[in-house]
């Protein structure tokens, strides 16, 4: 499969600068800035080298994970980054001596109030490390809001996984900050819907929505906790419990319509997927049909123009033949 | 004529993550967001036709769903076993989305 995933890298290269090439015009007409055009380029292709599946198979980028802390002042500095090498971005989630959110209790000492209400918000400090390779790069600390939910049950580990972490990570810190709070607050939202048992069709919130439901830029509330004293990363965060959020998720749907053409990425783009599976391993090949045959219980499968995303690592074809028996 | 359907790849969900954060900014507006996604579907199914060459073949133990629904077919696959010459990549399963491949435009 080696050729297929070294096409994958060359490929996506060239289709990064054939688009950006062709929407320049695009971005002259509308009045935006040659700038904004090359920030939308560089964007696009750190997310891609952050999602690994480009990564050549035998060399995998070590990354390291992040760390966590329950916020005991706004302190950073008993925060001690792990050397990259030490760490694996596959186990980045379980790594040892990694203190992640916390146990209850200890928050519970510190600010009783926010257990009793699990839709308060506790802010949390994280630290993300160093760039690796990037020389003069400093771990750098924030502070997010999560509700206090949140913090049992691990969830902070379900919606912190690698490939946000390594988008977020060469980010400058106030856009950073914002991200990872828009990411937690989407993905607790969504957590959120499926208890309610989802319901309206839309099986849940993209992490990122280009039709703006999860806008998080409303109200801003006054700061549970001590958090407020970070400025960096708090302009923008949402302080609506995550039920008010789906609610207005919800209304935004029937505004809408339904019927008339849907925003981008409004659901239909993201078709089945739950929103933390975006970055899971799910194995998924898009491609197109030459001919699909089948013979009693026997298929035979003539694709072509493929993507496949196999265990995380994506491969391209041009033409794949297959069989199965149903 | 190009298909949107490469959106929903690796590729795909990254630009549109890019350009979500450009529109959260107030960088670009949706629609402008909109034209970019244009260009990529036609960039990735250029890019797809003309530049890649590499062929493999699968076999798959089982297949678990199928499903045919406006001229898309949708595979469920178990067990299967991605070949390119030598090497070999299995997976237990495998969802394959495929659309016609016969473009409107070959047709004729």
């Amino acid at each position: 499969m080696t050729m297929s995933q070294i096409a994958v890298n060359k490929l996506y290269q060239t289709v990064v600068e054939d688009v950006i090439t062709g929407v320049r015009d695009c971005f002259l007409d509308d009045g935006v800035d040659e700038q904004v055009l090359q920030e939308l380029k560089q964007l696009w292709k750190t997310k891609l080298q952050a999602s690994g599946a480009t990564d050549p198979p035998h060399q995998e980028a070590p990354m390291q994970p992040p760390v966590l802390h329950n916020f005991p002042k706004t302190n950073g500095n008993n925060t001690v980054p792990k050397r990259p090498d030490l760490a694996q971005q596959s186990s980045s989630q379980q790594n040892s001596g990694v203190e992640h959110g916390g146990p209850p209790s200890s928050i519970g000492g510190a600010h009783p109030h926010h257990v009793l209400d699990p839709n308060n918000k506790v802010p949390v400090q994280l630290t993300l490390p160093a760039q690796p390779g990037v020389p003069g790069s400093q771990p750098r600390s924030f502070t997010i809001q999560i509700p206090a939910s949140a913090l049992n049950g691990n969830k902070l580990h379900q919606v912190l996984t690698g490939p946000i972490i390594n988008a977020t990570i060469s980010l400058p810190q106030p856009l950073a900050a914002t991200l990872l709070q828009q990411h937690i607050n989407s993905a607790l939202a969504g957590q959120q819907n499926d208890f309610d048992g989802g319901g309206g069709g839309r099986s849940g919130a993209a992490p990122f929505s280009l039709d703006g439901a999860l806008d998080s830029s409303d109200d801003e509330g006054s700061n549970v906790g001590d958090g407020s004293e970070d400025g960096a990363g708090d302009d923008d965060e949402d302080d609506d419990s995550p039920e008010e959020r789906a609610e207005e998720e919800e209304e935004e749907q029937n505004e809408s319509g339904g019927a008339e053409e849907e925003p981008l990425n409004s659901g239909d783009d993201v078709s089945d997927e739950e929103p933390g599976d975006m970055f899971d391993t799910d194995n998924v090949v898009v491609c197109q049909y030459d001919k699909i045959t089948r013979s009693r219980n026997k298929w035979k499968f003539y694709l072509k123009d493929g993507i496949m995303n196999l265990a995380g690592k994506d491969y391209v074809f041009q033409k794949a033949n297959g069989d199965a028996e149903w | 004529m190009s298909y949107q359907l490469y959106r929903n790849t690796t590729i795909g969900n990254t630009l549109q993550e890019s350009l979500d954060e450009l529109i959260q900014y107030g960088q670009i507006t949706p629609a402008l967001a909109v034209k970019v996604l244009l260009q990529f579907d036609k960039s990735i199914n250029q890019a797809l036709s003309n530049r890649v060459k590499s062929r493999l073949t699968f076999k798959a133990g089982k297949l678990n769903t199928y499903r045919f629904c406006d001229n898309v077919w949708t595979f469920m696959l178990n067990d299967v076993e991605f070949r390119e010459v030598q090497e070999v990549a299995k997976v237990d399963k495998v969802k394959i989305v495929a659309c016609d491949g016969k473009n409107v435009d070959d047709r004729r």
